[in-house]
């Protein structure tokens, strides 16, 4: 076949992004990722006043505006060591969490489990089921009960931001919004409903069953167990995704990052120092096979291959610039830096967290298959369950501590260094500020999606993305699935149009 | 004076003189520019919990309006999403609404190179198609008048379809008009509410007159957490913090933004309710009193 460059997209993911791959007859032989929206969100802030990062940040994105907003207030408080109330930080683990339930369903059904409908699946003995569950858009009888019960567990965000997304209900001490009977009933209201559906159409179990899931065995054993494990959305999801091997593709790089989340509230108070989190930070090294700590100062951005003006290797968040230097011609491609941890690329997301965090199911099927798209999905599916009693937990302990504040009042400073990490719902996402003279004078955000959908580094090492698409073989380039169901795994918070280039040719078109 | 959802659908279905009626099918193309998909996100419904909020899906289904293309809910790939646009622009395709979300950017030095779509700049796509459209509605404060992207020092070069900030101009010029007669319609806020957009869809879909006012948004622009009647933003009330001002053309060049209001002291707690029956009413009633909802 003469060499042609084949166009192809992808569709709901959230953003802009291009994928760009080289193709060797059916196998992929190199990939870019290439993010093609710049909006200058850290020159924005350049010289306002600390707290505007309050209102800024938060709209970076529509889909994890409290995790923005969580980690901005983070930086501020390390900067200017304010003390903060324990009860915040309760509201705060609470808000957080119920977005990650909720990011968790819509992607998991809105976005990835749509693609089992594809044509190309006709054949498969669960077509039917799948169609019957997920049949896009929004037509199967989960995604139609997804929109519905999401947007109730978001009910406890506005319970104490009044809005979602955008509410600015976090600041450094503690949180605006009063706490009062009303909003915690609304929240175990809402958690039980919740609750109560997952257990009914997700999981086809009670959670204290699920919970008791400890390794692989535990779980096929659950599977075979019973129709309504079998049938269930996680049973579906589980036998389709195995039966066309996703267990067996997009493994990316062997090792995982996260930077730690909901912090211990008693615990959390300055110099925070020790970062207590119900999900601990760690670096899992995948040559050595150990779970390190982590240290913030071991992070260094990249721009050798975007469009940045180049400053030479990898610079730490708060020496680091974003001067956009856009050039067509050459052999930059991106807007998104290339984030590497003690100088390697790494993967972050809900999987990397918990099997950081120590989680025995996921860990015994990641020690048995590594990282995969398979049970990067899979995560998607285990992680709410675990959340929503820690949810419950936590409105409990509110109710304990109903009578103490949940801000306390302290002056800010002028000048500080701060860096704000928290576990949103796709990974791990900080911000880094410095503040001088009462006034921003650097602020830099990385999102897990620019760890994820990095770029080459200055070694010319690929991005996590990029290297999961080597060695993925694509049946029909027309429809390719098997290289959506890689995409979606990673929950890509980006607007994907992939480019196939075939037969060695590379980067000739496009941006 | 405000109407409230119920009373404006009754009257909407008693007028029956929508695009339907009129024989002319209802279409919507969902473009999304410099956008953080907040608006996106916010159409999908977010009310206190246990309420059944109408959202975007209910709306088309039950107005008869064919959705062509949405970026993030559409089963349809961008470049099908291409061809669509091709159509519309060949005026093979009716377009009766064109929704935009998210700022228009420019640069760098004006080639609208930072945010492209197929290769193209988007803001060329976005002015092309504009004209084709019976209405165009700017959902959220970035497409009315630029937004957050748009705040100094402007990196990406950001404007609003027909506002940069509060100046008249914009991508398309304030003397701009849609096929139907009108400016683009500003509904403004950040995000937009859901109900706000959904029910000014509803009036351009029922062909009624909509008052804009010297921003051209409608009236059925409000602050946040309103009651309705006296339209002044709930937010500093209910959640603590003052009105960052969202749905104006300004936002975000207030400096500083961010300002909390200290709310008084909750009651006593003696004069509440016991605590614990709180933990065992599963699903109980408790859901229907509980948060304030977003507008
Ligand atoms: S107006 Fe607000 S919510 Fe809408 S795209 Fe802009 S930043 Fe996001």
């Amino acid at each position: 076949m003469a060499k042609q460059i084949i166009k192809m997209d992808l569709n709901r993911v959230e953003g802009d992004l291009e994928i760009k791959l080289e193709v060797d007859d059916h196998t992929v032989t190199d990939a870019w990722c290439v993010g093609t929206m710049y909006r200058g969100f850290e020159q924005i802030l350049v010289g306002r006043a600390p707290t505007d990062a309050l209102v800024i940040t938060p709209r970076i994105c529509g889909i994890c505006s409290t995790s923005q907003l969580y980690a901005a207030t983070s930086a501020l408080e390390v900067a200017f060591q304010t003390p903060l109330a324990p009860n915040a930080t309760r509201i705060r683990n609470l808000c957080l969490m119920a977005e990650a339930v909720m990011s968790d369903a819509r992607h998991t059904f809105l976005m990835f489990a749509p693609d089992f409908c594809n044509p190309a699946y006709r054949g498969q003995p669960l077509y039917g089921e799948a169609l019957e569950l997920f049949e896009p858009p929004f037509k199967g009888r989960v995604a139609r009960e997804t929109v519905y019960h999401s947007k109730q567990i978001l009910g406890i965000v506005i319970a104490f931001g009044g809005q979602w997304p955008h509410a600015t209900y976090m600041m450094p001490g503690g949180v605006t919004c009063p706490l009062t009977e009303e909003s915690l009933a609304a929240c175990l209201a809402a958690i039980d409903d919740y609750t109560q559906w997952y257990e009914q159409t997700v999981l086809g179990c009670r959670c204290e069953r699920w919970l008791g899931l400890n390794t692989m065995a535990d779980f096929f054993a659950w599977l075979d167990e019973t129709e309504a494990h079998r049938h269930s959305a996680v049973g579906v999801f589980a036998r389709f995704g195995r039966a066309l091997g996703l267990h067996q593709t997009g493994q990316g790089t062997p090792h995982l990052l996260s930077t730690g989340c909901y912090y211990d509230p008693e615990n959390w108070q300055p110099p925070f120092t020790a970062r207590q989190c119900l999900q601990p930070a760690g670096f899992y090294d995948g040559e050595t096979d150990r779970i390190e700590s982590f240290d913030q100062r071991q992070v260094a951005e990249h721009v050798r291959y975007s469009w940045y003006a180049d400053y030479g290797g990898g610079r730490h968040p708060w020496e680091g610039e974003t001067q956009p230097d856009y050039q067509p011609d050459g052999d930059r491609y991106t807007y998104a830096k290339a984030p590497r941890y003690q100088d390697q690329v790494v993967q972050l997301g809900p999987l990397s967290d918990l099997v950081i965090a120590g989680d025995r199911l996921l860990t015994s099927f990641f020690q048995a298959e590594g990282a995969n798209t398979w049970l990067r999905q899979f995560t998607r599916f285990h992680r709410p369950v675990s959340l929503l009693q820690q949810m419950r937990r936590t409105v409990i302990e509110l109710q304990q501590h109903f009578d103490e504040p949940t801000f306390i009042k302290s002056a800010l400073g002028a000048e500080g260094e701060g860096c704000g990490l928290i576990n949103a719902s796709r990974g791990s996402l900080g911000h880094w500020v410095k503040i001088k003279d009462g006034r921003i004078a650097n602020y830099q955000v990385i999102t897990p999606t620019s760890w994820n959908g990095s770029p080459r580094d200055s070694a010319n090492r690929r991005g996590h993305w990029e290297e999961s698409f080597i060695g993925l073989e694509i049946k029909d380039l027309d429809n390719p699935i098997e290289l959506c169901h890689v995409v979606r795994s990673h929950d890509a918070c980006l607007v994907c149009t992939v480019h196939f280039v075939k037969g060695g040719r590379k980067r000739t078109f496009l941006v | 004076m405000y109407l409230y959802w119920d009373q404006l659908k009754q009257e909407l279905s008693e007028q029956g003189q929508n695009f339907r009626g009129r024989d002319r099918e209802a279409t919507l193309l969902w473009m999304a520019c410099g956008s953080c998909n907040g608006e996106s996100m916010a159409i999908l419904g977010a009310e206190g919990p246990g309420k059944a909020g109408y959202n975007l899906l209910d709306f088309l289904e039950d107005e008869g309006v064919r959705l062509l293309w949405h970026p993030s809910l559409s089963e349809t790939s961008p470049r099908e999403a291409a061809t669509i646009i091709a159509r519309i622009l060949a005026a093979e395709e009716e377009l009766a609404m064109l929704c935009v979300e998210g700022s228009i950017i420019n640069g760098p030095h004006g080639s609208g190179m930072y945010d492209t779509f197929d290769g193209q700049p988007k803001r060329d796509i976005i002015r092309a198609l504009c004209d084709r459209a019976q209405y165009v509605i700017a959902m959220g404060t970035c497409s009315a008048f630029g937004g957050i992207p748009a705040a100094p020092p402007n990196p990406s070069e950001s404007c609003g379809l027909q506002f940069t900030n509060e100046q008249p101009g914009g991508l398309l010029g304030p003397e701009w008009r849609s096929r139907a007669g009108l400016p683009v319609i500003n509904v403004a806020g950040c995000p937009a509410d859901a109900q706000t957009m959904i029910k000014t869809m509803s009036l351009v879909l029922a062909g009624l007159p909509l008052e804009l006012d010297k921003f051209n948004r409608p009236l059925t622009v409000g602050p946040c957490l309103s009651d309705g009647i006296t339209k002044r933003c709930g937010t500093a009330q209910k959640v603590g913090y003052a009105c960052v001002g969202c749905i104006g053309a300004k936002f975000p060049l207030s400096k500083p933004m961010f300002r909390q209001v200290e709310l008084p002291q909750r009651e006593l707690p003696v004069l509440l309710p016991p605590r614990a029956p709180i933990f065992m009413i599963p699903g109980s009633d408790a859901a229907g009193n509980g948060a304030p909802c977003h507008g």
